[in-house]
């Protein structure tokens, strides 16, 4: 075969078809600068075939011989994880912040010094026990504690149920994304199979998987075959298999008060959730702050019982022995606290009615009343070894320090975060120099091989005149 | 490393909200004062916070124990006084009585004028502070004694309060006036009984009576000094104690404001250096110069 003034034509040609899609590429790049999870693309550029005019070999120009994307797997899978924990954390960092605002007692407005009061006031009356006013409050206070507790108590349930709908807002988060990913995974095997270029749709899955991971604890591994990508949780609970997702449901049960999150099939997987927003949520809803509510409700049956029972041991202003100070808790589980700390109420309404004095002492006997006052010292809770504001300050120190661990470890995942995403955008982010030098790049090897087209015109002409000549 | 575009973007986000987060935390701290603004700044000191404030407020009601029961005792204290001086001057009574040379009718005015001094007696031994009979043991709501045929009798009982004035430390508010008026009314009933029908030897034994009585408001008296003693030292102590707690008070919840102030001007400064930065770093690229 002879090489020809039109094979070099037909080379021409096929370099100027290459720097256009290099430069379409360039600009397909360009374009998503500003496109989260986007992967920038690259052309990948062959010699043709050899062509072999007589003795002498020469290249056949360039072919593109494929679009691949800078994706790194590893990178994507690491940034994943640590998404997972940074939404769990975040989620409970926020939820654990509502609870502390309450038992914040800087102020000395709290809890504590509700507590304080209510047993201080029994000092008081026993400097002046016959004293109406006095009386008047030492009932003001006890009523004051009540409401106290049920505030306390109430803020604490209501930051639960918020935590509850939101289970319910991202269950159905994450099934508006699996679902996406099914539909994507579908896409992309179809797009695969027709050997088209699938990048843009496996970064928008791939932007999706990460936002499913903020949700959820999951893992995922690619089919290299199918290009699906299937989605499960840490242990094991399906989320996406091929080009089906699996719906989950939050469902009120009669096991508790609160959601719990079912698979498609029905099957209860509320404890194979473990990180993630949901798994913070969760783990707070059902973990952080029952333990708060069953102090409170520790506290305040501590506080009704040993009350009573020392109210109990005096005489009133009448002489008559001491009835219950508080209403008696009646347990809705038997030998539970759950529910005191709603429960508890001043049951006295006569103020003459409070036993200030000793057994059969007179009306102005305090002796009763000093005891009363000395509840604060003793050791009443934690098996007997702590007093009642020792409790409540271990309380709040355990709020503080959950919402501390939280947050601490939140602001380590953010910056964890934003380095693996740095690290990864490192490969996988488009530089906009760097597009600018791949502009020229292809901009003049375009500008080259349309100049060797004009060349060869040149030639050809040369030739025709020739000919005609 | 290479440098995609979303890494510096990324970055300069990153580090305005970081300083952004610190500038706030900064200007609140400075605003408030208050360095335990969330329990998870500093979790053990916001728990002794609610140990410091519970132990101010104890404090705080010793106080107003120590204060109540201080008038009480003073109230005792200036009452028994008055009983001893009335006390001595019957008895001088007595002696001018015990006198050989008195006609009828200085007997007479003498019984008269021991008669009215019994009266003020009563009138001490009922005293009352807002209502209380002070005297009256537990029965504070009745008086003390009450009179039948000239005998004064003891209504109340022989219950002593105490008060919380510290932790573990109690003192006795009240004296049952049992033990210190009852010598006392039967002393000058009788002697009042004897000047009454001019029996001299009545007179001068009834006399004898009186300085018994009189050695038993002393040793009450005393005991009423030892008390007021105790309270004054716990005062003192309160305010000790107090001084203490706020000192600690202020150190884990109060800010440094020195150095939070230095803080915030720091965070200021590198916050607008960050965003000169980042504004002209990102200024400009390669396609600026591109033809």
């Amino acid at each position: 075969m002879i090489s020809s003034i039109f094979s070099s034509l037909g080379i021409a040609r096929e370099a100027l078809y290459a720097q256009q899609v290099g430069l379409d590429i360039t600009q397909n790049n360009i374009a998503n600068v500003n496109t989260p999870g986007y992967t920038r693309q690259r052309a990948d550029f062959v010699p043709g075939g050899m062509a072999t005019p007589g003795n002498l070999q020469s290249g056949s120009g360039v072919q593109v011989a494929s679009i691949v994307s800078y994706r790194d797997r590893l990178y994507d899978q690491r940034v994943n994880n640590e998404l997972q924990r940074q939404g769990e954390y975040g989620a409970s960092f926020s939820a654990l912040q509502q609870v502390e605002a309450l038992f914040n007692d800087s102020a000395n407005s709290g809890l504590q010094s509700a507590i304080a009061a209510f047993f201080n006031s029994f000092s008081s009356l026993a400097n002046a026990p016959e004293n109406a006013s006095l009386r008047e409050q030492v009932l003001a206070n006890g009523e004051q504690l009540g409401s106290k507790f049920r505030q306390s108590y109430e803020h604490v349930q209501e930051v639960q149920s918020q935590l509850d709908r939101e289970v319910a807002e991202t269950v159905s988060q994450i099934n508006t994304i699996t679902a996406n990913i099914a539909r994507l995974n579908a896409e992309v095997s179809a797009t695969r199979g027709a050997n088209s270029n699938a990048s843009n749709l496996e970064d928008q899955r791939q932007e999706l998987i990460d936002q499913l991971a903020g949700l959820v604890d999951i893992s995922y591994y690619t089919d290299t075959g199918s290009g699906n990508i299937s989605i499960t949780t840490r242990q094991g609970a399906l989320l996406v298999a091929g080009n089906r997702s699996n719906p989950w449901q939050a469902v009120r049960s009669l096991a508790g008060p609160f959601l719990q999150v079912h698979d498609a099939s029905g099957t209860d997987i509320t404890s194979a959730i473990q990180s993630g927003k949901l798994g913070g949520l969760l783990k707070t809803r059902d973990t952080n702050i029952p333990s708060y509510l069953s102090a409170l409700d520790d506290l305040a049956a501590a506080i009704i019982s040993r009350v009573n029972a020392q109210h109990a041991s005096g005489s009133d202003l009448n002489g008559a022995a001491g009835g219950d100070f508080f209403v008696p808790f009646a347990p809705v589980t038997p030998g539970s606290n759950q529910g005191a700390a709603r429960a508890i109420e001043v049951a006295i309404t006569d103020p003459a009615e409070i036993a200030a004095a000793s057994s059969g002492g007179g009306p102005g006997s305090n002796a009763n009343a000093q005891s009363l006052a000395g509840i604060q010292n003793e050791l009443l809770l934690s098996g007997n070894t702590a007093t009642l504001s020792q409790f409540y300050s271990n309380l709040v120190f355990n709020i503080g320090l959950d919402a501390k661990n939280a947050g601490d470890n939140l602001e380590v995942e953010n910056r964890l975060v934003t380095q693996l995403q740095n690290q990864r955008d490192s490969v996988s982010g488009v530089s906009l120099d760097e597009e600018a030098i791949n502009i020229m790049r292809y901009q003049k090897a375009y500008e080259a091989s349309a100049r060797l087209i004009s060349v060869i015109d040149t030639l050809s002409d040369d030739l025709l005149r020739i000919i005609g000549g | 490393m290479r440098i995609s575009d979303s890494v510096g973007y990324r970055n300069l986000l990153d580090n305005l909200d970081m300083l952004n987060a610190r500038l706030e935390q900064s200007t609140q701290e400075v605003s408030s004062g208050q360095r335990l603004s969330h329990l998870h700044v500093a979790p053990a000191d916001s728990a002794e916070m609610v140990q410091l404030n519970d132990q101010l407020a104890r404090l705080d009601q010793f106080k107003t124990n120590a204060d109540s029961g201080g008038y009480f005792l003073q109230v005792s204290d200036s009452t028994l006084s008055t009983l001893y001086n009335l006390v001595t001057s019957v008895y001088a009574a007595g002696s001018a009585a015990a006198n050989n040379f008195n006609d009828a009718n200085s007997l007479s005015a003498l019984a008269s004028q021991i008669q009215s001094q019994l009266d003020q007696i009563l009138s001490l031994a009922n005293t009352q502070i807002e209502g209380r009979y002070i005297f009256a043991g537990s029965q504070t709501t009745s008086p003390a004694f009450t009179v039948a045929g000239g005998i004064a009798a003891y209504q109340g009982d022989n219950v002593a309060n105490t008060i919380q004035i510290s932790d573990g430390l109690q003192v006795e508010q009240n004296i049952p006036g049992s033990a210190v008026f009852s010598p006392v009314f039967a002393a000058v009933e009788s002697l009042l009984a004897a000047v009454q029908s001019g029996d001299q030897s009545a007179i001068k034994s009834s006399l004898g009576q009186f300085s018994s009585a009189l050695a038993t408001v002393n040793q009450v008296r005393a005991r009423l000094g030892v008390n007021l003693g105790k309270l004054e030292d716990a005062q003192t102590a309160i305010q000790t104690q107090e001084t203490s707690i706020k000192t600690r008070q202020s150190h884990i919840g109060d800010v440094d404001m020195a150095a939070a102030i230095s803080r915030l001007s720091q965070t200021q400064i590198a916050l607008q250096a960050a965003q000169t930065a980042g504004a002209l770093v990102r200024q400009h690229n390669l396609f600026d110069y591109l033809a």
